[in-house]
């Protein structure tokens, strides 16, 4: 019997450590701004529209290889993305969904983990469409961020003001920007914070630019020679 | 490490062959082929009149008034060598294409078959002489690298050449040092180190060699030594996978023809199956009543299954409506009479089969995305690809999912001009105007010495009559952009502009006005 005990103590162990955690990492600026401090899988995030902020949001979990789809941002700056450390091979855009953006958006959480999407204007969800939405999007794991007004969102993001550095009066480019940033939870808790976005590699650093060409070049010949 | 005997035959000047059969020229006659303005490649006959490689082009036509000249393409050089090629695996296996007029082959079979080297290397020519190319030659040698340069040194009237197993080094040795460095910049180099040819180069330490040069210096020494260790890939004569659907009466209704295309379609990948093979690309040929040829190449990240095919048909199809309109008397054309689907690149399905637990992730994804593409249209799900350029739009290529990316351009070019710093979250497909005016409420413009005539102190957004003071800003940076290209020529100013909303704005500017090219968020 005690053999039994045992063993059931070594299977809770175990399965313990193998549960889905349910939560994606972030950067640690976000997850200060987030209940739980991450992305909870399956929750609904709201935000203002700050594109920054959520590929800042997004980033942790894109580098982890999960992949990302955009849903109804015409325009979007994927370069942008990429500053902010989102993988654009794993990210994929559907600028005009049309009539069609609630059926794609059921489509994408079926089978993308991170999902940033723009309610139509003049568009009002059915509560009953909601509610058998979020019970789907809990069930697949998935992260959503929605722009527009949406009932029961985890954490509602707005940015209260942007700092911009790097210019002066005619001279200068922008160069980073500070958001601050201001989270409501369900509860009505809010917490405020600060996130910087920066370009990683400053293209103005040639030199780096001309050695990674040269490395790339090196690199491309001995491909080419082990043919 | 010895190589193996390998067989290569050559035939002198392809391109001027393939061009001359594509275009129904006699291939004697006085032909060169010009790339960027200078003669790539020219016929015997061109060349004694004293045209060569590398000559201006008005300068050839002057040595040899006679001379057609035709540009050169490397399709037609791939796509002529195909028949040649088809004949000659019928009569020797596994060749292996070195380009377009060279092929190559393990010499050990054919040679036991035709009962010694000679006569294998003579079968090969008969068979091009068959085709119409009198003027085949053929070497064999070790290696594939001794087998080319064996071949490259026959005449017209002695077109076999055959190295020895034990004299390929000495064959090799007093060849120029050019046939073995892949590029001016390291001949010269070898040539300046006292290296003029390859025996020199052979003389020397591997180690050293491989210090000096690296990577390239180890081939360059293996070539010229003739130790040459690559492998022959054989290319698999593979049977013909193609289908082609005909159509009696010229089809416009995409669902028509795709309604004909699935039963071929469903018994290629039957056929591939059979096979244990699976296409992930494909080309899809739709050929309409005027006789012209519309091609996509389709990729897939995975393979592609029956359905999936038709899918690409009808895609195909829809892009191509615009210029099918049966109501137009004097439209491009009427319909559609030909389909073909051919494989391009064929995998073993033993490399693609899903594991014990179903498909990754990865797959659920694809079929999402699939989905989606089939209920909003071929081009609606992309992938963006980050490439060279000035603007930020520029910057940035769209792929639609499931088409195989651009080979993808580095980002090493400085692109002088282009905008360092934070990238725009929204680059504006259709930019919409703005208005700036200075303190005094008067409309700002750029100097003839590219500056502002008064600093910029308001922003109007236009379709929201949405004025706001500007707190900081920079520029104008002048933009001149392909000023060779009068249909593509840009000027203008970029400046980006801060407002009182706490907003940044990239702003376009020309002679007409202000654009908003971008916004920072």
């Amino acid at each position: 019997m005690t053999t039994v005990t045992q063993l059931r103590e070594r299977i809770a162990l175990m399965q313990s450590a193998t549960l889905p955690t349910g939560r994606l990492p972030t950067v640690p600026e976000i997850g200060a701004l987030l209940p739980g401090h991450a992305l909870r899988q399956g929750a609904i995030y709201q935000f203002d529209g700050a594109i920054g902020l959520v590929a800042r949001a997004l980033a942790e979990a894109s580098a982890a290889g999960h992949w990302n789809a955009w849903l109804g941002w015409p325009g979007l700056g994927a370069e942008a993305l990429a500053q902010n450390g989102i993988r654009l091979e794993r990210t994929v855009f559907i600028a005009q969904p049309g009539r069609h953006w609630w059926s794609a958006l059921a489509a994408l959480i079926d089978a993308v983990p991170l999902v940033v999407t723009r309610i139509p204007n003049r568009l009002t969800i059915p509560a009953s469409d909601i509610s058998r939405f979020a019970a789907r999007l809990r069930e697949r794991g998935g992260v959503l961020w929605v722009t527009g007004s949406w009932p029961g969102a985890e954490a509602r993001l707005r940015v209260t003001e942007r700092r911009w550095g790097g210019l002066i009066a005619g001279h200068g480019n922008l160069r980073d920007c500070e958001l601050a940033v201001e989270a409501v939870d369900r509860v009505g808790y809010t917490r405020r914070g600060t996130v910087r976005l920066a370009p990683t590699v400053d293209r103005l650093d040639s030199s780096s630019i001309l050695l990674a060409g040269t490395e790339r070049a090196a690199l491309a010949e001995s491909d080419r020679l082990s043919a | 490490m010895t190589a193996e005997r390998t067989l290569a035959v050559w035939i002198p000047d392809w391109p001027i062959w393939a061009a001359a059969r594509e275009l129904g020229l006699d291939p004697l006659s006085p032909i060169a082929l010009i790339e960027r303005g200078v003669v790539f490649a020219c016929s015997p006959a061109a060349r004694s009149a004293g045209v060569r490689r590398g000559l201006s082009q008005r300068e050839a036509q002057y040595r040899a008034p006679g001379l057609s000249v035709l540009r050169y393409q490397t399709v037609i050089d791939a796509r002529r060598f195909e028949p040649v090629l088809r004949a000659l695996e019928e009569s020797i296996a596994g060749l292996q294409v070195v380009r377009p007029g060279l092929a190559v082959a393990r010499a050990r079979g054919p040679v036991r078959y035709y009962g010694g080297e000679r006569e294998a290397a003579e079968a090969m020519l008969a068979t091009c002489q068959q085709n119409g190319f009198s003027d085949a030659r053929a070497g064999l040698a070790d290696g594939i690298f001794s087998a080319e340069q064996a071949a490259r040194q026959t005449t017209r009237h002695a077109p076999i050449r055959i190295v020895e197993p034990a004299q390929t080094r000495a064959f090799l040795a007093p060849l120029p040092i050019e046939t073995v460095a892949p590029d001016e910049r390291t001949a010269v180099l070898l040539r300046r180190l006292g290296m003029n040819s390859l025996g020199q180069l052979a003389e020397l330490n591997h180690d050293d060699v491989l210090r000096r040069f690296g990577a390239v210096g180890a081939w360059m020494y293996q070539q010229a030594s003739g130790t040459d260790p690559q492998r022959l890939v054989v290319r698999d004569a593979l049977p013909d996978f193609e289908r082609s659907v005909e159509c009696e009466a010229p089809l416009t209704d995409s669902e028509q023809i795709v309604a004909a295309v699935r039963e071929p379609v469903g018994e290629f990948h039957r056929a591939l199956h059979r096979r244990r093979l699976v296409a992930t690309v494909l080309r899809v040929e739709l050929t309409d009543d005027n006789g012209s040829v519309h091609v996509r190449r389709w990729a897939h990240p995975r393979w592609f299954d029956a359905a999936e095919i038709v899918d690409r048909v009808r895609w195909q199809l829809d892009g191509l409506r615009r210029v099918i309109d049966p109501s137009e008397p004097a439209g491009e054309c009427r319909g559609i009479v030909r389909v073909r689907v051919i494989p391009e690149r064929l995998e073993a399905s033993a490399h693609h089969e899903s594991g014990l637990w179903g498909g990754g992730p990865d797959e659920q994804i694809h079929h999402a995305f699939s989905r989606l593409q089939g209920l909003l249209g071929y081009e609606a799900v992309v992938t963006p690809v980050l490439g060279g350029g000035r603007g930020p739009a520029d910057r940035v290529r769209l792929v639609p999912w499931g088409q195989a990316a651009p080979a993808s351009e580095p980002d090493a070019a400085p692109w002088p001009g282009s905008l360092p710093g934070i990238a725009p979250g929204t680059v504006y497909p259709e930019p919409p105007a703005a208005e700036l005016y200075d303190r005094q409420g008067r409309p700002v413009r750029i100097t003839a010495r590219g500056s502002w005539d008064n600093p910029p102190a308001r922003l109007h957004l236009g379709d929201q009559m949405d004025s706001r003071r500007i707190t900081a800003w920079a520029g104008p940076w002048p933009l001149v952009e392909r000023w060779w290209d009068a249909a593509l020529a840009r000027q203008g100013y970029r400046a980006q502009l801060l407002d009182s909303h706490g907003d940044a704005w990239l702003l376009l500017g020309d002679a007409s006005g202000w654009l908003l090219e971008a916004r920072y968020d």
